[in-house]
């Protein structure tokens, strides 16, 4: 990167990011404007709001405002501020209830205009749903079934990689030759032929996160063979041998000597099957197989786009795919770190 | 050769379970295109029983699996209960076009890929070496829909190449240079976008292949008796770090039939990638069964090219035979 | 197998006694066939107590599994291991533990006989985490730094991890390691073979030090026979995964290159006695 920087400086500005950007996604009742499924029906397609620090009058404002905001005629699908209505900014404003977690709610957002005002930071869909906010929504549930995914990934495959690496003999065999069975299947095809298995309408949170627990599950083979081949090593090291020739059980050898190097590897992993998990939530969603409406994901909002004249006039709606990248830029960055850090390879 | 020849066997063994493990998963789906038959109002229940019965679908599992083999064997590969077509047929038609399109766009990534990783390896730290680093990142974060969204924006503006499909609808009236001329304006963006969704990570193989290999002693001894630079490059480096991209080159033909999904239902090219998204949604199995065991057969083509390859090249693979 | 053993009386001179030991096992290639390995035919050997047997041979010839087999990370096919008037390959895992702490290897490479992820106190202590988790932090404390002492290892290099030690003083941890749960007997794998010259001295010399404080069993295999001479009282040569032949160390003449091929010629010279005895002090007299 060319960014003026010391290492250090740059390292922490890239950390504070991606924190604050899982914050933002993990909160989102909290940092958008609206609820995701908020219609106005009066503002289809409404472009950004527009944020003003002069007034009409000339004076100079420090708190930006914005116009009240509407269809210049009927149907036309312009827009035009009106300047007779003045909305400011303000902080900590009571807004449209929502969910922190199970039970407990809340109707604070971080900043917003008193109604009837309406500040659309990212413009809005064919039903005047407000895309900053389905942007925010749409991101807890993408990045959430990268994790998820990836976890049960891991997890899944951890175990049995272990468990085929330690133990050896025919566990050994037969858990390679499943995992040659599963990595000679194209993922995305299994991907949907498991999908096809399952109900083709995903309408709660709880079936979704079974979906993406069932793909995460088929994700299990390239981290098996990799923490296979990883206990395979260390089992033979001379350190190991030592340990055991000093009397050392197979559980304190596990967990002294073999778990650490696994728990680094499984890391290195993590930050590479993490986006790969998002795509593939994305994707899924895109094509309609994924969670269902009016649930957003970043997949659904993307979908958008196959429509003709959203795809050619609308600019504000190919704003989940700008986050995308933003976000699989971070997550490109904080894996080479963690290789570095780490110092396991990942053939 | 005696190695290859149980690998084929190995892997043809794997072509089976791969076979065995589709059918059963796709088995397993609860709903059926049956159920959603027995919806339709316009059919007749006593119609879906004997379709169900002329198709076989109440029979067992073990059964079923059994016919569908034999059937394979015969070239038979189902039947596909909304295209009213046989499976066979229609996934191989669909196979052909998106072979068409990823052939292309995977040539091109290769062309692409390695004078740009080579030169990044050459130039190790330089500015071409840090821009091109930067550039591949950009790429590599971009999911292969924006690439498809983004061109078929660039086509709907313009107006340069056609928005989709694989060829205009006045194709058939076309002489033989016209036709071949429409087919390339309606390839052209799908193989960009799937191009440029590849070419990261073959860029950044290529140039770890080459930084491995530059580094090496016996480069530097060779350096060191004075042979040109040039002759260096292509008789001494590139062969050895050739070695470690045929595997890539082997997995890159292996998903040639995979990796196109998601630009070809963008930008709406018949192949295998709309096919199987219809077919989960309407629950077509044979349909996405054969279009499954295809894909795995190429990737394990891939895989066996790859093993091929690595015995011409490579003299210690060769030699740990005798 | 064989019958119970009778017991031996404490005074014995033979600490350790292996008797009629055999290995053999199948060698897994790249293309799945198993080829059968036989690594020891009918090995037998005494070790005595508080002095050194050298085990020489070219590579290949079994060194490495015999010692393998002496601490237990192989399990012979056939014969006994005779210590403390006990069979081992016949004791259970918890008796197996107890015997553990009085033999020890010691690895040629040292670098990779410590876990490059933990401090130098870690690898220290770990005997003791395995034999005994209970011991109280000042006593842990006591047995380390007596174990360092003994060992001529500096207190700084506790914090360390091994990468930044010497190849030197990574043995010398190892040697530490051992110490620590007080030992009987030490399997030394060709642990001065990847030392340069005057580290080997160095070692040896600890070696030898050690020896004569705690009255300490080596058995010491190596192909360096100007080592064998000045560490071992006696010497076993091996070929093929037979015992060739054994004789005391004093036999060994300065004639003798590092090639233990020669040593056959030796021992079959030994009987028409046509070897020249020629003293030659060794470096340390």
């Amino acid at each position: 990167m060319s960014i003026r920087m010391s290492p250090h400086a740059k390292r922490n500005t890239l950390l504070v990011l991606f924190i604050a950007l899982h914050i933002v996604v993990i909160f989102p009742g909290f940092f958008s404007t609206q609820g995701y499924a908020e219609q106005n029906r009066d503002l289809p397609f409404s472009p950004p709001t527009r944020l003003h620090f002069v007034r009409p009058d000339g004076h100079f404002s420090l708190r930006p405002f914005v116009y009240g905001w509407n269809e210049a005629a009927l149907d036309t699908g312009i827009y035009e501020a009106d300047r007779s209505q003045i909305y400011p900014l303000q902080f900590f404003v009571h807004g449209s209830p929502y969910t922190i977690v199970k039970g407990i709610n809340a109707s604070t957002h971080l900043f917003g205009v008193e109604s009837p005002g309406r500040l659309y930071l990212f413009g809005t869909d064919d039903f005047g749903r407000d895309e900053f906010s389905r942007m925010l929504y749409g991101g807890r549930i993408s990045i959430l079934a990268g994790w998820i995914g990836a976890a049960i990934a891991l997890f899944t495959g951890g175990i049995v990689g272990l468990i085929s690496g330690y133990t050896g003999r025919w566990v050994d065999s037969v858990t390679m030759r499943m995992v040659e069975l599963f990595m000679a299947l194209p993922w995305l095809y299994l991907l949907f032929a498991v999908r096809a298995i399952l109900p083709l309408r995903i309408e709660t949170t709880d079936t979704f996160i079974l979906l993406i627990g069932v793909v995460g599950i088929i994700g299990w083979a390239r981290p098996a063979r990799l923490v296979r081949s990883m206990v395979l090593s260390a089992k033979e090291r001379n350190f190991v041998l030592a340990a055991r020739a000093m009397g050392a059980s197979n559980t304190y050898i596990l967990r002294k000597h073999i778990l650490p190097q696994v728990y680094a590897l499984l890391l290195t992993m993590a930050a590479y099957l993490v986006p790969q998990f998002i795509l593939a939530e994305v994707t899924l969603s895109f094509l309609g197989l994924g969670i269902g409406e009016p649930v957003p994901s970043w997949g659904t909002l993307l979908a958008e786009l196959q429509k003709y004249n959203v795809l050619v006039n609308y600019w504000w709606m190919y704003a989940p795919g700008i986050a995308l990248v933003a976000l699989f830029l971070i997550y490109h960055w904080a894996s080479s770190t963690i290789q570095q850090r780490v110092g396991v390879p990942l053939t | 050769m005696k190695q290859l020849a149980w690998r084929l066997g190995h892997r043809l063994l794997l072509l089976v379970g791969v076979s065995l493990c589709t059918f059963v998963l796709l088995s397993a789906a609860p709903g059926s295109f049956f159920d959603d038959l027995k919806l339709n109002p316009q059919v007749s229940p006593a119609t879906v029983t004997k379709l169900q019965a002329q198709y076989g679908a109440n029979r067992p599992l073990p059964e079923r699996y059994a016919r569908w083999v034999e059937s394979i064997f015969r070239g038979d590969w189902g039947y596909s209960l909304s295209y009213h077509r046989p499976v066979g047929g229609l996934v191989w038609q669909r196979a052909r076009n998106t072979l068409l399109l990823t052939t292309f766009a995977v040539l091109l990534a290769w062309m692409l890929a390695l004078p740009w990783g080579i030169a990044e390896a050459l130039y190790k730290g330089g500015w071409i070496d840090r821009t091109g680093e930067m550039i591949l990142a950009l790429l590599l974060a971009t999911p292969d829909v924006l690439f498809a969204l983004l061109l078929l924006l660039l086509a709907a503006r313009t107006g340069w190449f056609p928005t989709g499909g694989m060829s205009s609808s006045e194709v058939a009236d076309l002489s033989f240079g016209s036709r071949i001329w429409d087919l390339a304006r309606h390839l052209f963006l799908p193989v960009v976008a799937l191009a440029l969704t590849t070419l990261p990570i073959l860029a950044l193989h290529v140039r770890s292949a080459m930084i491995g290999v530059l580094d090496a002693p016996f480069l530097s001894a060779a350096k060191g008796h004075g042979i040109p630079k040039f002759r260096l490059l292509y008789r001494h480096a590139l062969p050895v770090a050739l070695n470690s991209l045929i595997s890539l080159f082997g997995f890159s033909v292996g998903s040639l039939l995979s990796i196109s999904l998601l630009v070809e239902v963008i930008l709406s090219w018949p192949g295998l990638g709309p096919l199987v998204v219809e077919a989960v949604l309407a629950r077509d199995i044979y349909v996405v069964v054969a279009a499954t065991m295809f894909s795995a057969v190429c990737l394990i083509a891939g895989n066996l090219l790859a093993d091929f390859l690595l015995y011409c090249t490579d003299p210690r693979i060769r030699s740990v035979q005798s | 197998m064989q019958t119970k053993l009778q017991p031996i009386p404490a005074a014995n001179p033979v600490i350790l006694s292996v008797r009629n030991l055999s290995l053999h096992y199948f060698q897994k290639t790249v293309f799945e066939r198993r080829i059968p390995v036989t690594a020891l035919t009918n090995v037998s050997l005494d070790l005595q107590r508080g002095k050194t047997l050298a085990l020489v041979g070219s590579s290949g010839c079994g060194k490495s599994s015999l010692a393998r087999c002496l601490v237990l990370l192989e399990r012979p096919s056939f014969g006994e291991i005779v210590y403390a008037a006990q069979n081992l390959l016949e004791l259970k895992s918890k008796e197996l533990k107890e015997v553990r702490r009085d033999i020890h290897l010691i690895f040629q490479d040292s670098a990779s006989a410590l876990n490059p992820g933990m401090t130098i106190e870690e690898v220290l202590l770990e005997p003791l985490e395995i034999h005994e988790p209970t011991l109280a932090k000042k006593d842990r404390f006591l047995r380390l730094v007596s174990a360092c002492e003994q060992a001529a290892l500096s207190s700084k290099w506790l914090t360390r991890r091994p990468s930044e030690l010497s190849g030197g003083q990574r043995q010398r941890v190892a040697i530490a390691r051992s110490l620590i749960s007080r030992p009987k007997i030490l399997i030394l794998d060709e642990a001065l073979s990847a030392l340069d010259l005057s580290t080997q001295s160095q070692i040896a010399n600890l070696l030898l030090d050690l020896q004569r404080e705690h009255s300490l069993t080596y058995l010491f295999i190596t192909h360096d026979m100007r080592l064998a001479r000045m560490l071992a009282h006696d010497v076993v040569v091996m070929k093929g995964g037979r015992i060739l032949d054994s004789f005391p160390s004093s036999l060994l003449t300065p004639d003798i290159h590092a090639n233990p091929a020669s040593i056959g010629s030796i021992s079959t010279a030994k009987d028409t006695e046509t070897i020249r005895l020629q003293e030659i002090p060794s470096v340390n007299e």
